[in-house]
């Protein structure tokens, strides 16, 4: 079973390459030569990248494949024109589709453009409700702070007027022992 | 002299294709010149949302101003678009539609550069295919470069890019059939063009041993870095791989680099690694029997380079003329169309070392002649400078 690695051997043989100057295009149709020779092994595998040749039917399936083919198109030879016949409104159809699939595109690639400038506008407002989130939060963070300092103000003002009182105690308490000081020293 | 650069997305997290070789030509521009980068606020290429803030910033060095995008992508809508454009009659005003809905759509880039274009002496635009190019380069023809990074890719056809290809004052081309393929598509042979590509830089030490204890990988193997992806030719490569190994029995193991967009064959040769660091990618490379690069459409392939910078062979996907041509030109690599070559070409190039070693060899050379720094640099200075003495 050494025998697919061989042919490896035997191609590089068979490809004469003058190694002190190395001429690509003269391996190349060499190579080319080679590739045309050499039969594909798996050429039921060739794909459509491959520009090998599709491989051939056996003649036997091909003989039967060919009877049947020529049948089938005796049998509906008399038909022909009424199949072109079918065939031209068909082709309107499709046509008519066509341009009706391509106005559709257009609507869409409108509507798309549509969207895209929504887009931008929600973007735009969603900017502006961040911006006035932002304001909002400011405005009441102001106005705790009011509160705040307006509670302190009230305070302190309770805490003057007591001190007022006590300050006008004083005064009158002082002003009767003036008086009374005055009737002391007249008398 | 100051140039810009104009890019549809730029930064560190990009990790491939014409944005990273426009970072890497950016940065080594820097030696020699202020540098800005005029770019998206973008990040991700499939819808192109904002991710990056708009303004100002300092990536390795470079001045970059971002752009938003005014309108993300609607993949879905934009397919429908394309389809409707390849497929059927359409007028000029489609085309603009389809490129509309490409994007990356950012007007204030284009609004910046037709008022400050004047700052610049150069404007080297990237990509031909987006918004960025085909409205800046109408901004400020005077002054642009594009570095088209073509492929052959239906829409390159559109109308308005063969008016496209005329405007420029210079072109910088990633590989000789690009060059032809734009030529011949525009017959823009009087605007001067060159064939620059891009540079690559090898870390000083890596080591295949390490690669192997790290990941467990013994006996040899092939490899594939980049994008596994149905664009890439993936799915054919793991199809011709399971035959090759099918039929000659070989011990080689495929092992693959990159993000998957696509189901991995489940076998025990074909080992998918994800996304590697730098270090551990070239320590993959250096250990590989072969880089393959199975892609139908490169405009260069950054991963080839890098593997002849290291002395690797390469096999290549022969329906991608610019990977064949620099098979050709390099004497670096093999090439395959069909299954049957494929088998032929990586069953010899495996067992004939010589083979391997003389390609790697001829890639190497290759590489120092075209694809050092030194001569990438030396190659955009050559185009300014050609620029700045027609303008004086």
């Amino acid at each position: 079973m050494d025998s697919p690695k061989r042919n490896e051997t035997q191609d590089a043989a068979a490809i004469a390459i003058d190694y002190d100057r190395v001429d690509v295009a003269a391996i190349m149709d060499q190579i080319t030569k080679v590739a045309a020779a050499a039969p594909l092994e798996e050429a039921r595998l060739s794909d459509a990248f491959s520009s090998s040749p599709a491989p051939a039917s056996p003649p036997g399936a091909s003989g039967i494949k060919d009877r049947i083919r020529a049948w089938m198109t005796s049998l509906i030879r008399p038909f022909f024109p009424l199949i072109r016949f079918i065939g031209l409104p068909l082709h309107e159809d499709i046509r008519a589709t066509q341009e009706s699939l391509h106005e559709t595109n257009k609507r869409l690639d409108k509507l798309t453009e549509m969207f895209f400038r929504l887009e931008e506008k929600t973007d735009r407002i969603d900017r502006d409700l961040n911006t006035s989130t932002e304001y909002i939060r400011l405005l009441h963070n102001l106005g705790h702070n009011l509160v705040v300092e307006l509670t302190k103000l009230k305070i302190e003002a309770d805490t003057l007027k007591g001190k007022f009182r006590i300050l006008e105690k004083d005064q009158d308490h002082l002003q009767r022992r003036e008086r009374a000081l005055e009737d002391k020293t007249c008398r | 002299m100051t140039i810009a650069f104009v890019v549809q997305r730029y930064g560190l997290e990009i990790n491939g294709g014409a944005e990273l070789h426009c970072r890497w030509v950016a940065e080594h521009m820097l030696r020699h010149m202020p540098v800005e980068v005029l770019t998206s606020c973008a990040l991700d290429y499939i819808t192109w949302r904002n991710h990056f803030p708009e303004g100002e910033e300092v990536i390795n060095g470079v001045r970059v101003r971002r752009f938003p995008v005014s309108r993300p992508r609607v993949p879905e809508k934009f397919g429908r678009i394309q389809n409707h454009i390849l497929e059927h009659e359409h007028r000029e005003k489609d085309e603009l539609a389809w490129l509309e809905e490409e994007g990356p759509t950012s007007p204030k880039l284009i609004h910046f550069l037709r008022k400050n274009g004047g700052a610049y002496d150069h404007v080297i635009f990237f990509s031909y295919r987006y918004y960025h190019s085909y409205w800046g380069i109408r901004g400020i023809p005077e002054k642009s470069i594009l570095v088209p990074t073509a492929e052959h890719d239906p829409v390159i056809h559109l109308k308005i890019f063969k008016d496209l290809f005329r405007m420029p004052r210079a072109f910088i081309y990633n590989s000789e059939e690009e060059r032809e393929m734009i030529q011949a598509l525009s017959q823009n042979q009087d605007i001067p063009g060159l064939v620059v590509g891009v540079g690559t830089e090898v870390p000083s030490t890596f080591s295949a041993e390490r690669f192997r204890r790290k990941h467990g990988i013994a006996g040899p193997y092939i490899i594939y870095i980049g994008r596994i992806d149905e664009n890439k030719g993936c799915p054919q490569l793991f199809d011709f791989f399971l035959r090759f190994k099918r039929e000659t029995r070989s011990d080689v193991t495929l092992v693959l680099i990159g993000n998957s967009v696509l189901r991995i064959p489940s076998h025990p040769d074909i080992r998918h690694l994800g996304f590697v660091a730098e270090e551990d990618k070239f320590d993959a490379l250096s250990g590989a029997e072969l880089l393959v690069m199975p892609s139908f459409y490169e405009s260069l392939s950054m991963v080839v380079l890098e593997a002849w910078a290291l002395g690797r062979p390469v096999l290549a996907n022969a329906k991608c003329d610019v990977l064949k041509g620099q098979c050709r030109r390099s004497n670096g690599g093999l090439y395959y169309e069909n299954y049957g070559e494929f088998r032929e070409a990586l069953a010899l190039l495996l067992e004939t070392p010589r083979l391997r070693a003389g390609l790697g060899e001829n890639g190497l050379r290759y590489y120092h002649t075209h694809y050092t720094w030194d001569i990438v640099e030396s190659k955009y200075l050559a185009v300014l400078n050609q620029l700045g003495a027609q303008r004086s």
